[in-house]
């Protein structure tokens, strides 16, 4: 090794960035040439002047400032549902920050089987109450079962004894979106399948515009209390989408397969970046009405 | 977490912005930053490099939000250091001068180096990063961060033999 190879690697061998090989040239050259040993001595003199160098400590009320913001916000991530989380920070990409809370708004209308396992929840001291929610309160269940870890409601007390829907807000009335075609469903799916869509667990509700009916259902891996397959059969749906949750459907029966089918022979899944990034229409909730 | 790492961050964000309430400030937005993405962050990898990835985006922002001149001010002497780092001269004067010289001439020396330089040297030298880490902090090549590492040096050990010498430590002719 020549003293330009050696000065070339200098820095690299002071730091301890060098292959053994590399090191064990450099030693031999080392014990050869002063000059070189000589810069050597200099650089980890250096080095070692930096290190001795006394720190900064962070001011104590710093770390208590930093604690109290990290925890005021924790507690208002807690409160609120994902769908609302998630409008509020306005981007949807960063929902999975709130991992943990509550994956879903509790729809108005409770099954028999949320009931039970909110009766056996508190029984087990494994309810938690997350705050308040459309239709009653937000309890945040812990278990290991599949939909542990979803909003149920805690009690209900719809205004007027109708189904709230699905992904309900926190407070006040839910600012809803009305598509009525299962287009945008598919240019939803596929925006979904390109990782635009990256919230996982969202709620979405379903209207059957033959019978009427609203259902929810949640989607993305983990399904919540109420994970199962929404009943939707009809051809043509209102999809109600609350905040900025997305739409996540398919046609009834259709499975993965064939929506990814379709995703790729609908030319409109090209276009689905603009259908993400249209306004939402406000005042959808009236088609409920 | 991050909090186990608040002295280091402090220390960096001080060095960066060479004042203390900007420090304190860009450090309680790192921590807040880093707790609202922590699902980002890759289990397994260095956790202070991720910090301080977060925390040298939060000052390039501030920076940026207050107009280009200071960064443009900082990046200038990119060029006027070209050959620093040939113009080394490895002697015993140097070492006797490194054994006397005084913290705040470190200091001032360090603050002095363009902030290129600045944090390759923190990171590396202070903060004891890989090169590899350095490059995913600041975002550039590995081969750019030893050569801003060995400028930075040259300048840092520049700086300290003109400080050295307006003490009276070395001599003129040295």
């Amino acid at each position: 090794m020549t003293c330009a190879e050696v000065r070339a690697r200098l820095h690299a061998y002071v730091d301890g960035e060098l292959t053994v090989s590399d090191i064990t040239e450099l030693d031999g050259h080392c014990v050869e040439c002063r000059e070189c040993a000589a810069r050597v001595a200099a650089e980890r003199e250096l080095r070692q002047l930096l290190r001795r160098q006394p720190r900064d400590a962070a001011p104590p009320d710093l770390r208590s400032r930093i604690l109290h913001r990290v925890r005021r916000e924790a507690a208002v991530a807690d409160r609120a549902p994902l769908a609302a989380r998630a409008g509020a920070r306005g981007g949807r990409d960063r929902g999975g920050a709130a991992a943990g809370g509550p994956h879903a708004a509790p729809a108005g209308r409770r099954t028999r089987g949320q009931a039970h396992r909110l009766r056996r929840a508190r029984a087990a001291g494994r309810a938690r109450h997350c705050g308040p929610a459309r239709g009653g309160r937000l309890v945040q269940v812990a278990g290991r079962h599949a939909g542990d870890g979803a909003g149920l409601l805690a009690s209900r007390h719809p205004p007027d004894g109708r189904a709230s829907g699905g992904g309900a807000t926190s407070d006040g009335p839910p600012t809803c979106c009305t598509r009525r075609d299962a287009r945008s469903c598919r240019s939803s799916w596929s925006l979904r399948r390109r990782g635009r869509l990256t919230l996982p667990g969202r709620r979405v509700a379903y209207r059957d515009t033959s019978t009427s009916r609203t259902s929810t259902r949640d989607t993305g891996p983990s399904r919540g209390a109420t994970g199962r397959p929404s009943t939707v059969s009809s051809r043509c749906w209102t999809i109600r989408r609350c905040s900025s949750a997305p739409i996540v459907a398919r046609r009834a029966g259709a499975t993965d397969a064939a929506v990814a089918h379709d995703v790729a022979t609908d030319s409109r899944a090209r276009d689905a970046g603009r259908a993400a990034s249209r306004p939402r229409r406000r005042g959808g909730d009236a088609a409920y009405r | 977490m991050a909090l186990v790492h608040l002295d280091a961050l402090y220390h960096v964000a001080l060095r960066l912005t060479r004042n203390r309430a900007e420090a304190e400030d860009v450090v309680q937005e790192t921590c807040l930053r880093a707790f609202r993405s922590f699902h980002r962050f890759n289990p397994g990898t260095n956790c202070r490099a991720w910090l301080f990835t977060i925390l040298r985006n939060v000052f390039l922002n501030r920076v940026r939000t207050r107009g280009w001149e200071v960064l443009e001010a900082e990046m200038e002497g990119l060029d006027q250091v070209e050959t620093a780092a040939d113009t080394h001269v490895g002697g015993s004067p140097e070492e006797q001068l490194l054994q006397t010289v005084l913290h705040g001439d470190v200091d001032r020396a360090l603050a002095a180096l363009p902030l290129a330089f600045r944090e390759a040297v923190m990171l590396v030298d202070i903060e004891g990063l890989t090169y590899r880490e350095v490059a995913e902090v600041i975002g550039c090549p590995i081969g750019t961060v030893m050569s801003r590492l060995s400028r930075g040096r040259a300048l840092l050990r520049r700086a300290l033999v003109r400080f050295a010498r307006e003490h009276g430590y070395v001599k003129e002719a040295e």
